[in-house]
């Protein structure tokens, strides 16, 4: 049963209550809230994503709540525990829904490490994974939600999630989050994207998010084998270059965009030497969307 | 001490009876596990769970996505004890030359020598025993090559010379891991005395003869000694998990309980000994041998005394469900933390020190935890 | 090497130090011609190694010894001649590699 299905009243009921639990890739999540306005937005972005049904085994546990005191009427401000602590400074109010999305991408980081976790995009074509690794900054996530929007499936914005026995990476999708310029752009990109409401003021500036395909995340079982390592890098005003690197400049590259690959050691060097091994390695320069997906498009092709 | 009634550490059931026996949790419900993943995590006890539960080669018959847990935790742990080795290699090396018995202590010495409580255990620091006529040199040494020492307010500086065990913390800058170094195991005001002396003189050295463990009986005291008076409650279910194994190892070897009864007293840490034994058998039903039982009990504290103390170290060794935080267990720690601190101190410098902590406090306004933005 | 800056001359007692590398079992490589990554299982520790470097981590590994038998391990295989650059650049390489937490000296 997808979050959609559930009837509002129940929904609602559950959120405040025992909790709420939605199947995110290979993730389970339990979510309470009491927070004015999240339950909305959380029925929108996750409309298509599995309830699953009770009793299980949650993963993370995430809960949003409002601090006590004057700041409950004043400048009222949400709080988000995180199995029980707190970890983030309180948010305004209006940003519960962005800092739930933070909070769980810190928990994912923090805590799943049965995988090689890398700070990359990931999209898929032809039974083949693109990766993108790079940080914040970089324009990864334009990128990335610029190619789902042409057709790549979406694994994920930030996680790439290699599992350590076969390599194979797996599909986390989640609602995408795009910041400031950004979210223009890919208006002005994919009209038709389904484009989220706009969080002012935030600590990353603006905020929105894409909304994932019911197609998306009907695939999140299906993981796939790498395909391609492309380290993007968007420069205004640059003629679109894909260049192919050598795989040790790929290797150190790679080693650098993961979460966990000092605390995974031995794994983590086997992870991303077998990555780096049966990937093409490349890096991408681009000023325009349009030019580099064709190129992305071309390398799916070959 | 029944838990069952505290509904704020009813979940705390299942993870004791899974720490007393791993094997339990095979029947163990969806709810009971995500539950127990939950404490365990909190506790700093998953990775030991999980090891335990593989040795007992039990692990295919545990949900998948525990498993998954389980594989993280293991990460943590097998990073946290490569780190350890390593700079106990680098000390190793740095002292080169130097000629002076080191004896390693809790989670170094356990991992180390391969002792049970080795078993999926977390560390965040390194801690040494060194002659105390050759501290200054130790430190001196490490300075020189590489460590800096943490850096401390003044106040804190001479708090850890003069009144600690140990001096304040060092760390080498590539490496980032703490490194304490003891002379004493027992903070030098305190009212218990055992003979640092003796510790070193009867320590057992191992494969590697620049490093050495204090004897078992020695081992089981020092734990003992610092889960029951160093104040620090943070890891104490992992303390006494580490204090139910020692017994379980050491206590089939003939004499050593009647061995552990004479150093205790030799050393003057009865007490803390008795606090041992009591509570891994109540918490975590360690089988403890009744003739022992009834040679330690001749030390018991007075009977208020006791009933304090069984509420407070539940209070605090238990863990809380997660989702409801009590706050009795807050002032628990903090009346542990106080009476640790009692014993350690003369009452005047007692209450300088509290005070000076409170206003420190005051001043910064520090967060109780960690927050990040 | 001429034009490289400064370069120390091999102190005597230097050349005479005996190095030794970890077991082959501690560490993992994985390379691509003559670029090498070697993954140190003691310490966690990922190093990127050239070619020159590599075989004398190597060679290190398979026999511990002395700048000089090192040195001349090496031309023996490759069949080139040796010289004092030869001894000068190897030393070179030997302190790289100690400075990189990989090799250790166990007295002269």
């Amino acid at each position: 049963m997808k979050l959609a299905d559930l009837p509002e009243d129940t929904f609602t009921r559950c959120l405040a209550g025992t909790g709420i639990l939605l199947q995110t890739g290979p993730f389970i999540v339990r979510i309470h809230s009491s927070v004015e306005g999240f339950a909305q937005l959380l029925r929108r972005f996750y409309a298509n994503f599995p309830v699953v049904p009770e009793p299980a085994i949650a993963d993370f546990h995430v809960r949003l709540t409002m601090p006590g005191g004057i700041r409950r009427h004043w400048r009222p401000q949400v709080l988000l525990l995180l199995d029980g602590q707190v970890v983030f400074l309180p948010y305004p109010l209006s940003h519960a829904f962005p800092l739930f999305e933070w909070g769980l991408n810190w928990s994912i980081a923090m805590q799943a490490h049965q995988y090689l976790m890398l700070h990359s995009a990931a999209v898929e074509r032809s039974g083949r994974v693109l990766l993108l690794p790079a940080w914040s900054g970089s324009g990864k996530s334009t990128l990335c939600a610029a190619l789902v929007s042409r057709g790549w499936r979406l694994f994920s914005d930030e996680f790439g999630l290699v599992r350590a026995d076969d390599g194979q990476l797996i599909p986390l999708p989640r609602p995408m989050p795009l910041k400031n310029h950004s979210i223009d752009v890919i208006r002005d990109f994919a009209p038709d994207a389904e484009l989220g409401p706009s969080f002012y003021g935030t600590r990353k500036g603006t905020v929105a998010h894409l909304g994932t395909s019911a197609a998306c995340v009907e695939q999140s079982a299906v993981s796939a084998p790498p395909g391609w390592l492309v380290f993007p890098r968007y420069q205004p005003g640059a003629s679109m270059r894909l260049e192919p690197i050598f795989k040790p400049q790929a290797f150190i590259k790679l080693a650098n965009n993961s979460f966990n690959y000092q605390l995974l050691g031995l794994r983590g060097f086997q992870s991303v030497s077998r990555l780096v091994r049966d990937c093409d390695c490349y890096v991408l320069s681009y000023s325009n969307l349009d030019e580099a997906i064709v190129a992305l498009n071309y390398l799916a092709e070959s | 001490m029944s838990i069952g009634r505290d509904p704020g550490k009813q979940g705390a059931n299942i993870l004791l009876r899974a720490l007393g026996d791993p094997a339990s949790t095979i029947s163990l419900g969806v709810e009971d596990w995500d539950l127990l993943l939950r404490l365990a995590r909190a506790t700093r006890l998953l990775g030991r769970l999980a090891v335990c539960i593989e040795e007992q080669g039990l692990l295919a018959q545990v949900p998948p996505r525990v498993v998954d847990h389980f594989s993280a935790a293991r990460v943590f742990v097998d990073h946290h004890q490569r780190m350890a080795r390593w700079e106990i290699s680098c000390i190793l090396k740095a002292l080169d030359g130097l000629d002076v018995p080191i004896a390693l202590l809790k989670g170094s010495a356990y991992i180390l020598a391969g002792l049970p409580p080795a078993r999926g255990r977390l560390l965040s620091d390194v801690d040494l025993l060194v002659p105390v006529a050759l501290l200054e040199q130790v430190e001196k040494t490490l300075l020189g090559k590489g460590w800096e020492s943490v850096k401390l307010e003044e106040y804190d500086q001479r708090y850890y010379r003069t009144w600690m065990h140990e001096l304040p913390p060092l760390r080498h800058p590539d490496r980032g891991l703490e490194v304490d170094i003891h002379h004493t195991i027992s903070p030098l005001t305190s009212r218990l005395n055992p003979d640092p002396e003796k510790l070193l003189l009867d320590s057992i050295s191992l494969a590697d003869e620049r490093l050495r463990v204090l004897q078992p009986v020695d081992m089981v005291l020092h734990s003992a000694v610092h889960l029951f008076y160093d104040g620090e409650f943070i890891n104490g279910l992992r303390d006494l998990v580490d204090l139910a194994d020692l017994f379980g190892h050491f206590g089939t070897r003939a004499g050593f309980w009647d061995e552990l009864i004479q150093r205790a007293r030799e050393q003057d840490l009865q007490r803390p000994l008795f606090y041992a034994l009591r509570y891994v058998q109540r918490l975590l039903g360690t089988d403890i041998p009744a003739s022992v039982l009834t040679a330690i009990d001749v030390v018991a504290p007075p009977r208020l005394i006791l009933y304090l103390m069984d509420r407070l170290i539940m209070w605090v060794m238990v863990p809380d469900h997660p989702d409801f935080p009590q706050y009795r267990t807050a002032v628990a720690q903090w009346l542990l933390y106080v009476r640790s601190h009692w014993l350690r101190m003369p009452p005047g410098l007692l209450l300088k020190h509290l005070a000076h902590k409170q206003i420190i406090r005051w001043k910064r306004r520090k967060p109780a935890t960690t927050v990040h933005q | 090497m001429a034009g490289e800056g400064i370069v120390e001359a091999p102190k005597h007692t230097e050349a005479e130090a005996r190095w030794v590398a970890p077991e082959k079992q501690e560490l993992h490589w994985e390379s691509w011609g003559e670029q090498h990554a070697v993954y140190d299982t003691r310490s966690g520790e990922t190093h990127l190694l050239a070619g020159p470097t590599a075989r004398v981590l190597q060679q290190l590994v398979a026999h511990p010894g002395t700048a000089k038998e090192v040195t001349a391990a090496l031309c023996s295989k490759s069949g080139e001649y040796c010289d004092e650059l030869s001894l000068e650049h190897s030393t070179r390489l030997l302190r790289q590699l100690h400075n990189a937490g990989l090799i250790e000296k166990i007295g002269t």
